[in-house]
């Protein structure tokens, strides 16, 4: 069996990587791709202490599932939010969405 | 052994039942809009309105049950009370929009609909006593204003505002769901109460992983109400998305932000956790009244001035206990009622397209109309926290909460920066009053609307000054919210206790 600290280097790898990605990133989607990695190393902790700290219950795979869930309506409504941004400026750089101060 | 479940389930559904009423209403509205739309303009507003009384009702009823914790959820009267506050704001925000859409032609089904969706997340983030739940809430409450923030597809301000606020927000909620991971690895359970117990006892050894992970979740808290550092985002969301989605998400958003952040601090470790919150909350409170003063747009400064009352709640927070949280809830209600004031007024004087936004679009405009300068003029002295309107006693609530709790400093710091807040507020209304309009300056601002704009206008003002006024009895009912949160904590910890022997009190005390 895979210890769990194994799990824990690896979730916490994984989000790094998405956090760089997000504040290194200047595409929209790239960014939004980073978000969804972050989202998805929370779940392996979740599944990995799953077993270790309750077990017999199953508190971490459905709380898995439902971050899965919410990722796929957040995706959604993130990639029609950065088409209609598309259609108006043929462009998805985020340092080029500046009408506002920032 | 069946019927006692089925028990239960009964029990759980009166639980939920308020957010699923307005979640089904939404639904309704949604349909109805779709379906029928040559009468959309005047039933889904209705549809909508009627959807809050009933879930009102709902909510209302459910708290008279006294339901014990079901699982996930809880009805305490601290949920009670906190609902209707959000049930009043999405009731408010319904009257305050329809102007407002009418005019930018956004008069479509799902606007309604989604903002109805957005408040069950925020009652369902502070009806929440467990990490999963909260998510969901927060989750509830925060897509469908990243939809609402982009709805007027033609400008592009509005795009943007959606943009901006969609990656932070899903930034920010990337970190509540880590931060939940590591709370549920260090503890082993995801109940907020019972996470903060375990730790509290020692019954695990990972502390240090229990408070990364709740700072990571007090992060995205924060994010969602704007404490600086993390409120870099609200200026340009404020600004860029429609003025009625505006005011919903400074109330709204905030009230549920800080609902979660009640239910999350009762359960927080001392000492670390302390000094967090008061260096966010003291920083918060200087930067907000500070960016505030030179802001020109009435638009950002409204939302540095919600940055700089997010900062003055938190002290509220911080505070805890039942004067702290029973200030919170009294704070946010006139927060509501000033915040959607102001946006009301901001809604006329804008006129069409939202061309006269700056400050000095408005000069002499009392002259032209008294309810505009009158109103407005209400709103911004009970923002800038003078007697006798709702904003000074809701801070002197929570001033005194501090004190009381040990946090003399913070105290003294919150009544110089809203010294500074007085500044930019009568900015305002000199503006308003004391300039003589120019003829050939900019877009001129506007001061005729519909009946129905100037009635919840003038209610809002009168709202503002009976919640000043008679704050007595008001306190008393957020009282009886914060001590139902204090309970409900307590029924938490005795509900997963297994055997209340002598041995893991004995323990519990060596331990400390």
């Amino acid at each position: 069996m895979i210890p769990a600290s194994w799990c824990v280097a690896l979730s916490a790898v994984l989000f790094s990587i998405g956090l760089f990605g997000v504040l290194a990133r200047r595409n929209a989607v790239a960014i939004l791709m980073s978000i969804e990695l972050m989202l998805n190393a929370a779940n392996i902790n979740f599944v990995a202490f799953s077993r270790s700290v309750s077990p017999g219950e199953l508190t971490g795979q459905i709380f898995a599932i439902f971050v899965m869930a919410i990722a796929a309506g957040e995706a959604a409504v993130g990639l029609a939010i950065v088409i209609a941004l598309y259609r108006r400026r043929s462009n998805i750089t985020v340092d080029e969405v500046n009408v506002l101060k920032w | 052994m069946t019927a006692p479940s089925l028990q239960i389930i009964t029990w759980n559904l009166w639980v939920s039942a308020p957010v699923c009423a307005l979640a089904a209403s939404a639904m309704v509205t949604l349909i109805a809009g779709a379906f029928w739309p040559a009468f959309a303009r005047w039933l889904t507003p209705c549809l909508a309105l009627g959807g809050i009384a009933l879930t009102a009702a709902f909510t209302i009823l459910a708290g008279m049950l006294g339901l014990p914790p079901a699982g996930m959820q809880v009805m305490d009267s601290f949920t009670v009370v906190f609902d209707l506050i959000i049930l009043i704001a999405a009731f408010i925000t319904v009257l305050v929009s329809n102007h407002y859409v009418t005019r930018e032609n956004l008069e479509r089904g799902e606007y309604y609909a989604l903002m109805m969706l957005s408040a069950s997340g925020a009652m369902l983030m502070a009806a929440s006593d467990n990490y999963v739940m909260m998510f969901l809430g927060l989750e509830l409450l925060s897509i469908p204003l990243y939809v609402l923030a982009g709805f007027s597809r033609g400008r592009s301000e509005s795009q943007e505002s959606a943009l901006k606020y969609l990656l932070l927000g899903a930034f920010a909620s990337a970190f509540f769901v880590f931060g939940a991971a590591l709370v549920f690895s260090a503890t082993g359970s995801t109940n907020i109460v019972v996470a903060g117990d375990a730790t509290e006892r020692a019954l695990v050894g990972t502390t240090p992983i229990y408070v990364i992970g709740l700072a990571m979740i007090l992060t995205a808290l924060a994010f969602k109400v704007a404490l600086v550092p993390f409120h870099m985002w609200t200026p340009d969301v404020y600004q860029g998305a429609p003025t009625s989605v505006t005011a919903f998400m400074a109330v709204v958003a905030k009230a549920a932000g800080f609902g979660a952040l009640a239910r999350v601090a009762a359960a927080g470790p001392e000492g670390s956790w302390t000094v967090l919150l008061w260096g966010l909350s003291a920083a918060t409170m200087i930067w907000g009244n500070l960016l505030a003063i030179s802001q020109n747009n009435i638009k950002r400064l409204l939302a540095y001035s919600s940055i700089a009352h997010a900062g003055y709640l938190l002290m509220g927070i911080l505070a805890g206990g039942r004067a702290g949280i029973s200030a919170v809830l009294f704070y946010l209600l006139a927060y509501a009622a000033m915040t959607f004031g102001a946006f009301a007024a901001v809604i006329i004087l804008a006129g069409r397209g939202d061309g006269a936004e700056d400050i000095e679009d408005y000069r002499g405009i009392a002259r032209r109309s008294p309810l505009l300068g009158w109103t407005m003029a209400i709103f911004m002295f009970s923002l800038a926290g003078l007697p006798p309107f709702a904003g000074f006693f809701g801070k002197l609530y929570l001033f005194s909460a501090a004190v009381e709790a040990g946090y003399p400093g913070l105290t003294v710091l919150a009544v110089l920066t809203s010294v500074m807040g007085v500044f930019y507020y009568l900015r305002v209304t000199v503006v308003m009053w004391m300039q003589e309009p120019e003829a050939e300056s900019g877009p001129a601002a506007q001061t005729s609307a519909p009946l129905l704009s100037r009635l919840v206008l003038s209610a809002l003002a009168v709202a503002v000054l009976a919640l000043g006024i008679f704050s007595s009895p008001v306190l008393r009912w957020t009282n009886s919210g914060s001590a139902g949160l204090e309970r409900s904590a307590e029924a938490a910890i005795q509900m997963t206790l297994p055997e209340p022997t002598n041995a893991p009190a004995a323990l519990s005390g060596g331990s400390r």
